[in-house]
C-alpha cells in the first residue's frame, strides 16, 4: 500500500487569542491521501484545535495566532496570502450536531454549488443526486427533496450536511464529533459511509469515541496537553503503541 | 457493519493456508507411497509459504479484536480463526516433518506395497477438506462428521504399527525404514487430530458449544 501525503504538518505552534500558552505544541505529523486519520485524546488536548486549523477557522476570531506551516498538496495554507475561498473550497467541514440551513433539502446541498456560480437547473440537480448518493441519503430523500431539511432524522441531516460538504467536491474533509449527536444506528451509518468517502477524498476525524476511531481510521493521532505524543498506524497504535501514555490511554487508564 | 469485509479476508485467508496445507501432506505422503522424491519439492515451498501465512493472520486477527472490540458471534468465530490459523500451521508442520522421513524412506528399497497408510492419508486429508468446507460454510453437520472419522485414522494407525513390527521383527535390517514409516503414520495421525480440532473449532463458532475433550455423542 503506497501511501502519497496529501497534507504535512511542519513545527505547528497555534495560540488562541490573550493566551500566553500555545495549544498547540510542535505538532509534526503527515495525513495521507484517501486515508481516514483520526484524532484522539482526552478532552482539552488540542485535538479539536488542530482540526480547526487544516480549515483555518481560527481565523474567525481575532487575535488567534499560527506559527509553523501546513502543507496542503506542498503550498503552505498559513500563509498570509494562501486565498482562503480556495482553502474552504478544498477543505470541507462537518460538525457535531447537523447543521441543516432552514430551506428545502435540494437548497442545502446546492447552496454551495449556487455559491460557486452554478445556476443551470440541470447541472445543480444531477449534482445534488450525485451528493446525495455518495452521502447514501438518495433512497431515503428523493421523492421529497422540496420539504424542509430540519422534517429529516438527526442522523439523516448529519448525511445531508455531509452530501452538502461532497457537492462541491472537496479534497479534505474534516469530521469533528460527527456521531456524538446521533443514535447507535445512525452511527454506524455515518462510520460506514466515513470508510467510503475515503475512496474519493482524504478524510481528518476528531472523535472521543476511541473505538469510532479504532473502526473508522487507517492511521490514529494521539494528543495529550497541546502535544502529539504518538501518530502511527491504527492497526498499531491500537495493538502495540510504542508510548506508555497512548497505552494508557487506550486502556482507560486517564482520560 | 466495518468488521464483516474484515471477518470475510481472514476466512478467505485461512481457506487458502488450508489449501496450502492440504496440498503439502497429500505430496509427503505420495513421494513415499510412488518410492519417487518428485512430489516433495512443493512441499517446503507450501510450509514456508504456511508459515509466512501464519505469522500475517495472526497479526490481523489480533489488530481486528482490538479495532472492533467483537462480541457473541463475532467474538467466537475471531479467538476460532486464531485456533485455525495456529492449526493448520501445525499441519504445515507435520507435512514437512512427513517430507524428511520420506527423504530417507525413499532412499532404501520399498518395504512392502503400502496398503493402510495410503487408506489413512485419503481419510485424513477427506478430514481436512471437509473440516475446510465446514468453515467455509460454517456446515456444523459435516464438522460432526469430521470428527467421527477421527477414530478410523486411529485404528489405522494401531493396524500400521502392528505390521510394521511384525516386517522389522523378521529382519532388523527392516527397522531403519520400519521406524521411519510408523513416524509418517503418527503424523498423519496427528494431522486427523487437528482436522477434529478444526471441525470442533467450526462447531463453537456457529452454536457456542465446546466440544472439546467430549465424546460427540454424549452431546
Amino acid at each position: 500500500m503506497k501511501e502519497v501525503e496529501k497534507i504535512k504538518v511542519e513545527h505547528l505552534y497555534f495560540w488562541y487569542a490573550k493566551s500566553k500558552e500555545p495549544a498547540l505544541k510542535d505538532i509534526n505529523m503527515s495525513i495521507y491521501e484517501n486515508r481516514v486519520t483520526a484524532l484522539i485524546g482526552p478532552s482539552g488536548c488540542g485535538k479539536t484545535t488542530l482540526l480547526r486549523c487544516f480549515n483555518r477557522m481560527h481565523d474567525l476570531y481575532p487575535g488567534n495566532r499560527y506559527e509553523g506551516k501546513i502543507l496542503l498538496d506542498g503550498e503552505n495554507i498559513l500563509d498570509k496570502d494562501y486565498d482562503l475561498i480556495k482553502l474552504r473550497t478544498k477543505v470541507g467541514m462537518v460538525f457535531q450536531k447537523p447543521t441543516p440551513f432552514p430551506m428545502s433539502i435540494f437548497d442545502n446541498v446546492a447552496y454551495g454549488l449556487k455559491l460557486r456560480g452554478i445556476t443551470d437547473k440541470t447541472e445543480l440537480e444531477s449534482r445534488v443526486e450525485k451528493a446525495l448518493k455518495q452521502a447514501a441519503l438518495w433512497e431515503e430523500v428523493k421523492d421529497r427533496l422540496s420539504q424542509p431539511a430540519t422534517g429529516l432524522s438527526g442522523g439523516q441531516q448529519q448525511r445531508l450536511v455531509i452530501a452538502r460538504a461532497l457537492a462541491v467536491e472537496p479534497e479534505v474533509l474534516l469530521f469533528d464529533e460527527p456521531t456524538s449527536a446521533l443514535d447507535p444506528i445512525s452511527t454506524a451509518k455515518i462510520e460506514e459511509l466515513v470508510v467510503e468517502l475515503k475512496k474519493s477524498v482524504t478524510i481528518l476525524i476528531v472523535t472521543h469515541n476511541m473505538q469510532q476511531a479504532a473502526r473508522v481510521s487507517d492511521y490514529t493521532a494521539f494528543m495529550y496537553l497541546g502535544e502529539l505524543i504518538e501518530f502511527d498506524k491504527t492497526d498499531i497504535i491500537f495493538t502495540s503503541p510504542k508510548k506508555k501514555l497512548t497505552e494508557d490511554y487506550i486502556t482507560g487508564k486517564f482520560g | 457493519m466495518l468488521i464483516k469485509p474484515r471477518l470475510e479476508e481472514i476466512r478467505d485467508r485461512l481457506l487458502e493456508m488450508a489449501k496450502m496445507a492440504e496440498v503439502a501432506i497429500e505430496n509427503a505422503v505420495k513421494a513415499i507411497i510412488e518410492h519417487n522424491p518428485e512430489p516433495l519439492k512443493i512441499v517446503e515451498e507450501l510450509e514456508n509459504k504456511i508459515d509466512q501465512m501464519e505469522v500475517e493472520n495472526e497479526s490481523l486477527i489480533i489488530t481486528t479484536i482490538a479495532r472492533f472490540q467483537p462480541e457473541a458471534k463475532y467474538l467466537r468465530i475471531l479467538i476460532m480463526d486464531l485456533f485455525v490459523n495456529r492449526d493448520l500451521e501445525r499441519i504445515g508442520d507435520h507435512a514437512e516433518n512427513i517430507k524428511e522421513q520420506a527423504e530417507h524412506i525413499i532412499t532404501k528399497p520399498k518395504l512392502k506395497e503400502y496398503v493402510d497408510l495410503p487408506m489413512m492419508t485419503e481419510i485424513t486429508l477427506s478430514m481436512v477438506r471437509d473440516s475446510i468446507k465446514a468453515l467455509s460454510t460454517l456446515d456444523t453437520d459435516l464438522a460432526r462428521d469430521v470428527i467421527k472419522r477421527d477414530d478410523k485414522v486411529d485404528a489405522l494407525h494401531e493396524q500400521i504399527i502392528r505390521e510394521l513390527y511384525t516386517y522389522m521383527v523378521e529382519d532388523p535390517s527392516n527397522i531403519k525404514v520400519g521406524i521411519r514409516l510408523i513416524v509418517v503414520s503418527s503424523n498423519i495421525e496427528r494431522v486427523a487430530d487437528l482436522a477434529t480440532n478444526l471441525a470442533e473449532e467450526v462447531i463453537y463458532m456457529k452454536e457456542g458449544k465446546m466440544l472439546r475433550h467430549q465424546e460427540l455423542d454424549k452431546e
